[in-house]
């Protein structure tokens, strides 16, 4: 590492551009070793962006050759699209609810977990994760929210007499959106939970017996000054997750609620995407919408990260 | 009427039937019998049907059954006398269509499919006599000629009533092959497609064999034929048709004469020796020379690597049966040739792993004729396995059969066999105990208070003790079952818990409401179970004739083969082609005369029949090469972007959402498209035409209908309703008895019935805003709201329950009714949807609007087709009568009676396996269909009136108000899509009427003044030029139309128009 730099050549007669070819040139066995990857990365993830971008320049249909037509999907989508405003509130609720929502709750069970010897430790972040590993996992809520009188939740309400009639639980505007909550919040306890599990199990105790040493003296601030900035790239790692996860959220309210669902109540961004693409035919401007949901979501990491810097100080 | 009437007399003697169960256990269990239903047989005795063995017990006139058999001996009629079936006919007694004809050598007489028929004929002597035909079946179609039998204008017992008479089924093997023994015997046998694998033959009704048919239980329960009861002198016998049609000859009464067991049987061949040659002689078990049934066929077995023959990666037919022969009568019959005389074994290689623990039986036909006693029920073990073993004696003897040299025939058919009288046994106490329910509920609902005493001991006692009796008896029929027929005690929990279960209930009065789930679960569960009993599934792979002494081949593989076949099945898996369906390319030998790509995204199953039937039919007909692809749902989009897509799709599910891209052609100009618009109901073009281009020709179309438990219906005293509020004054009284009914959200068939409509201004707006639509609306949402219907239902399980005994659904529901309940079969059928009392404006009479809102899909030309003749011809192929028919029977035959297709060619419908009267509802239902218009943006209305529906439901908010929220959005909607189309909207609709003094946009009838003809006439391409050009526009429409409003100005748009 040290001697990297041979005598000949002299990096401060060099551009930056220069310098880095050189560079290059000189550890391409690096390069061939990426090159896959940066392949198939190219191919299917920055391609498909770019073209994203430019179709939502268009009008298409993904029948007759898409048509120019300037920046009208994003006038119409901001200024004349009720439903897009409807689409980016509910999803920012999802995603303020089970964004940050999710990943404390994750942080704080990872972190009681944590307290468990490794046996009980082991079956409870099992417990824990299964929900979320078995994919589709939330449909057993379609049938316990049944419409039918027969549903599980209805015909035990009805026998108890607490409802008279069949409640339309998923079709009624009450429910849909705290239901979907509780459900996602349910489901959240995914990767960034284990990654929280692995970054607890990480840190050296001593860190602890020196901290306490320097005069910590509750858990908070045991917390606060050691965990936490020894988990930062854990808590990043998760972070990125969640905010991902809650803004691509919607195939949950899909699934129970149907699509679209009652009056809109829960239609988040991903459906008005997936409205505008498979409904409509008009993969323009559903283009639109996903680079909208693209640049969130980018929003909202840079936002997060910049946040997580803040912690332990 | 006349069908409703004699559907409301079903009604009745189904729900007797349900009564008299019953009385013959209680009597065959109870010595004082004393019972419940004594009074209410007396009332209706020509509705009786007592059980067979009643009826022996009654004309022997013998106390109990112990004696029939002694007292039959002896009442047996001993002379044999027959009639003639053309000549014995009572004319004014008959109301089928009859002809007296001559068929395949016989003079006969041919019944019509609907009807009855009654003979006349002397008895010399009186006794019991049995009772033989010999019949034909008249038609290729895939249903059974089914008939209700009646002696003297009465069903002499219950077992009797319905008489189902197989057709003979052979397979259309390819030319010029014959079923030969032995694996070469094989060759030829199944044609191949393009990558090797073997394809089914199709089954083929044979109209030309006569059958005899020997009256029996064609349930199973009672082994050997029935015995009638027939006094000296002149007696009929009426046959009513439900069925199909067929051809009759003659009948003959005599007695029955009985079998020989096998130790006679072995004296009469006490000389014959084993023959000589040691070569066995080979039966390939997958090419029978007949079946009983289509859904018998060969099946490809890859569970065992030496089933004969046997490729790990090709499909080969070589076993048959499994699962598709297991109901009681259902045979296979193989012809062989002996060339030694003497004294074989039969060694079939076969495999029952479907029942656990349990046989299956086989009755076997040598030559037509049950050779002794004991082959009328031959055991076939259970084992996950394949076995190999001779047919033998329950000991495990086998028996050695001689046969003379010469062609010979051998017939397994399906037998209940010795669990027959215990299942019919089981059957009478399910259905005691199905009353027992029902009466309990009739009490207390399906969901009765535990906490409650309701006196059940006081109010219906004899229902309560009647429990402890079943009990009783299921005690017995458990320990038979264990006995007589071997069958292991894991197959028996199910007894055990409802036993105990019974006892419970029986002994204390306060089990019987917190039970009463329990209960209901236990009976439905006990149906299933006595229907799993009488399966008998067999798999065969082949049989073997050969000498007693000789070895027999392993049963199954070793573990080297399997090792090595698995092995291969692996390998294989990566280089098999499952995609390619068609067999061959274009290689200029073969002389087609063009090609065609058609695209398919059904399942691969349903893609080789749909190839088998090109083949055979278009390719065949025409030299055209099809190439029929499987492809995945939503490939076309972007295969028509590419360019890459077919000349035909088959089943497109929304073709106009193509057309208006462009990317689907019109039909209506090909020359033959008006003879192909007549095989179909005129509404199942409706969602396939856009402004009177049609895009798609209808494949399948479906249409709801109303499910009904006739027993039910007559148990409370209604009938079937005819118009809603027939139906809705039900409710009360369903409410009474705790029942529900199922009614479908179904707007548009309200919309239709009340004369309203759904689309303003062709499409460019939404009618919602009309007294008519609201009207509608509002009456659909109050049965929902003020008469509590269901909102979401499972119609097929809660009236399987008896919970709902009214539904209505999609006439598809049939199938999974037959299959998913067939306890509850014959007790259940379906009418037209309820509809709206009118008058006719021509002659004053009053009549019911059963009109029903259709849905349809259909075959579409993408705009990449090739030569468009040639597609066109194709579609036009495919839609015709004989394709359409065989798609659906093979589809039957493939995947069983849950399998028939919602088919939208009416000719074709009428070769489908629906029985006469049911087939008649149905095409009522298509003919008075209608269906709403497709228009672009349409997808968004649908959500819109289910969210106003969801509000009065939820938030109690009144109906009217909440659907005409969402008029102006679904209004904008509209507009906002056709404007991508390029498609003239609303706003400049009403500016381009007023200025030209159009009556509409489109007009299919020709009558009206519509646009698209005025643009066509006065060649306007773009109608925004055009209306640029006159200074028309949406904006100053407006302000005219407020200037003309304030009384400013008389002058019209257009001259305002050129004014400014």
């Amino acid at each position: 590492m040290s001697n990297k730099v041979k005598a000949d050549v002299d990096r401060r007669k060099m551009s930056k551009l220069a310098w880095t070819w050189y560079e290059m040139k000189r550890n391409w066995v690096g390069y061939v070793f990426v090159l896959p990857f940066l392949i198939i990365f190219l191919l299917f993830s920055i391609i498909p962006v770019i073209a994203t971008l430019y179709l939502s320049l268009t009008q298409y249909n993904l029948i007759q050759a898409p048509k120019f037509i300037g920046f009208s999907n994003y006038i119409q989508l901001f200024l004349n699209d009720d439903l897009f405003m409807t689409g980016l509130k509910n999803t920012m609720i999802f995603a303020v609810a089970t964004g940050p929502g999710s990943f404390i709750l994750s942080f704080i069970v990872a972190w009681f977990i944590n307290q468990l010897q490794p046996k009980r430790r082991a079956l409870m972040t099992l417990i824990f994760y299964a929900p979320s590993i078995s994919g589709n996992a939330y449909t057993i809520f379609a049938y316990i929210f049944d419409k039918d009188s027969k549903g599980f939740l209805n015909s035990w309400l009805l026998k108890l007499g607490l409802i008279d009639s069949p409640r339309l639980w998923f079709s009624d505007v009450r429910y849909i959106m705290p239901l979907c909550i509780a459900i996602s919040l349910w489901m959240s306890l995914g990767t960034a939970f284990l990654s929280f599990i692995a970054g607890l199990q990480g840190i050296d105790q001593a860190q602890y017996e020196a901290g306490a040493v320097d005069g910590i003296t509750n858990r908070w601030q045991e917390l606060w000054y050691i965990t936490l900035p020894n988990m930062k790239d854990h808590l990043m790692f998760g972070a990125v997750m969640s905010i991902t996860g809650a803004f691509g959220y919607g195939d949950v309210v899909t699934t129970l609620a149907g699509n679209p669902p009652q009056e809109y109540v829960g239609y988040t961004l991903m459906h008005h995407f997936g409205e505008y693409a498979s409904n409509r035919w008009e993969y323009g401007y559903a283009s639109a919408i996903a680079l909208v949901i693209f640049l969130l979501c980018f929003g909202s990491n840079i936002l997060v990260n910049k946040l997580l810097k803040k912690v332990g100080q | 009427m006349q069908h409703s009437q004699t559907r409301r007399l079903l009604a009745l003697l189904l729900a007797l039937m349900t009564l008299i169960g019953p009385v013959s256990v209680r009597a065959a269990g109870e010595t004082d019998g004393s019972d419940e239903t004594g009074g209410l047989v007396t009332k209706s005795e020509d509705l009786i049907f007592i059980s067979y063995q009643d009826y022996l017990i009654k004309y022997l006139d013998v106390p109990d059954e112990s004696y029939v058999e002694e007292a039959l001996a002896e009442a047996r009629g001993t002379k044999t006398f027959s009639f003639s079936a053309a000549d014995s006919v009572v004319a004014d007694a008959t109301t089928a269509k009859v002809e007296a004809t001559e068929h395949n050598g016989r003079k006969c007489l041919s019944i019509g499919e609907e009807g009855s028929v009654t003979w006349k004929f002397d008895v010399p002597e009186t006794g019991f006599y049995s009772l033989t035909f010999d019949y034909c079946s008249d038609s290729p179609r895939t249903n059974s000629v089914e008939k209700i039998f009646y002696i003297n204008d009465k069903v002499p017992f219950q077992e009797t009533r319905y008489v189902a008479l197989n057709k003979l089924w052979e397979f259309n093997y390819p030319e010029g092959y014959v079923p030969g023994n032995g694996l070469e015997g094989r060759e030829g046998a199944f044609a191949k497609d393009a990558g090797g694998n073997e394809i089914r033959p199709r089954c083929v009704a044979n109209t030309l064999t006569w059958l005899t048919h020997v009256m029996h239980d064609k349930d199973g329960y009672i082994q050997g034929p029935f015995e009638y009861y027939l006094k000296e002198g002149e007696n009929t016998i009426t046959l009513d048709s439900v069925g199909d049609s067929c051809y009759i000859d003659e009948f003959t009464f005599g007695p029955i004469d009985g079998t020989i067991d096998y130790e006679e049987y072995c004296s009469h061949h006490e000389g014959a020796k084993e023959p000589e040659n040691a070569e066995p002689i080979y039966i390939n078990g997958e090419t029978p020379s007949a079946t009983s049934d289509f859904t018998i066929y060969p099946v490809a077995d890859h569970s065992s690597a030496i089933s004969e023959p046997q490729d790990a990666t090709l499909t080969v037919y070589n076993t048959i049966g499994g699962d598709k022969w297991l109901t009681n009568g259902q045979w296979v019959r193989y012809t062989f040739n002996v060339e030694e005389e003497g004294l074989y074994t039969i060694n079939p290689r076969f495999k029952q792993s479907i029942n656990e623990g349990i046989f299956a039986s086989r009755t076997l036909r040598i030559d037509g004729e049950i050779p002794f006693a004991e082959a009328e029920t031959i055991r076939f073990p259970y084992d996950g396995d394949w076995q190999i073993a001779p047919l033998s004696n329950d000991a495990g003897e086998a028996f050695r059969f001689y046969f003379e040299p010469g062609e010979h025939t051998i017939e397994l058919e399906a037998c209940l066999g010795d669990t027959g009288i215990i299942l019919q046994q089981a059957m009478y106490i399910k259905e005691s105990l199905q009353d027992d329910y029902n009466n309990f509920t009739r009490l207390t609902g399906t969901d009765p208070d535990p906490n409650r005493s309701y006196g059940f001991m006081r109010i219906m006692p004899d229902t309560v003790a009647d429990l402890s009796i079943q009990s009783q008896n299921l005690k017995i029929i458990m320990s038979d079952i264990n006995q007589t027929s071997g069958i292991k005690s894991e197959n028996t929990s199910t007894l055990e818990e409802m036993i105990e279960l019974l006892r419970k209930m029986g002994a204390d009065e306060t089990k019987i409401a917190t039970n009463m789930t329990a209960f209901q679960s236990q009976v439905s569960s006990f149906g299933e179970w006595i229907a799993g009993m009488a399966k008998q599934p067999l798999e065969i792979d082949y049989i073997l004739i050969q000498r007693e002494s000789d070895e027999l081949p392993r049963a199954d593989a070793n573990f080297f083969q399997s090792l090595i076949y698995e092995i291969k099945k692996f390998f294989a898996s990566f280089f098999a082609d499952y995609d390619s369906i068609s067999t061959d390319d274009d290689d200029g030998e073969r002389g087609y005369t063009g090609d065609l790509t058609v695209w398919t995204t059904s399942g691969r199953e349903q893609a080789q029949i749909t190839n088998t039937i090109i083949k055979n039919g278009f390719t065949n007909e025409t030299g055209i090469l099809v190439n029929l692809k499987l492809v995945a749902a939503g490939t076309l989009i972007p295969a028509i972007l590419a360019g890459t897509a077919p000349d035909v799709t088959i089943d497109a599910m929304t073709p106009l959402e193509y057309a208006i891209r462009g990317a689907a052609l019109p039909l209506n100009d090909f020359d033959t498209f008006e003879e192909v618009k007549t095989r179909f109901p005129e509404s199942a073009f409706t969602q396939l035409s856009l402004y009177d281009q049609v895009f798609a020709i209808p494949v399948s179309m479906g249409v709801p209908v109303m499910f009904y438990r006739s027993d039910i219906l007559a148990d409370l005293g209604l009938t079937v309703p005819e118009t809603w509020d027939d139906l809705m004054s039900m409710v009360p009284v369903f409410e009474h008895n705790k029942m529900q009914i199922g009614v479908l959200f179904d707007f548009p068939t309200f919309i239709f019935q009340n004369g309203a409509r759904w689309w303003k201004d062709d499409g460019m707006r939404i009618a919602f805003d009309e007294t008519a639509t609201l009207d509608a609306f509002e009456t659909l949402c109050n049965y929902f709201t003020n008469n509590s219907l269901p909102v979401q239902f499972n119609g097929m399980n809660r009236m399987k329950m008896g919970e709902m005994p009214i539904f209505i659904g999609p006439y598809t529901t049939y199938n999974t009714i037959v299959v998913s309940a067939p306890e509850i079969s014959g007790l259940w059928s379906f009418a037209e949807c309820p509809g709206v009392k009118r008058i006719d404006e021509e002659t004053g009479k009053e009549y019911v609007d059963h009109t029903v809102a259709a849905t349809s899909s259909g075959i579409i030309m993408p705009r990449t087709a090739r030569d468009r003749e040639l597609a066109w011809d194709f579609i036009d192929w495919y839609t015709s009568k004989d394709p359409q028919v065989d798609f659906c029977n093979e589809m039957v035959a493939l995947l069983g009676p849950s399998a028939k297709q919602a088919v939208a060619n009416m000719e074709a419908f009428d070769s489908l396996p629906w029985t006469a009267s049911e087939r008649q509802v149905l095409k009522n239902a298509f003919y008075n269909s209608k269906e709403i218009e497709v228009y672009p943006g349409d997808y968004i209305v649908a959500r819109y009136y289910s969210f106003a529906f969801n509000a009065a439901y939820n938030e109690q908010k009144d109906p009217s108000d909440s659907l005409l929220e969402y008029v102006s959005l679904i209004n904008a909607e509209l507009s906002r899509k056709r404007r991508e189309f390029n498609l003239m909207v609303a706003e400049e609709w009403d500016a381009v009427k007023e200025f030209t003094g159009l009556d509409c946009y489109y007009d299919s009838t020709g009558e009206q003044k519509s646009w698209l003809n005025y643009a066509k006439e006065n060649g306007i391409e773009d109608y925004k030029e055009w209306m640029d050009d006159n200074g028309i526009s949406a904006e100053n429409y407006t302000e005219w139309a407020r200037l003309f409003k304030n009384g400013e100005t008389e002058q019209s748009y257009k001259d305002w128009v050129a004014s400014n």
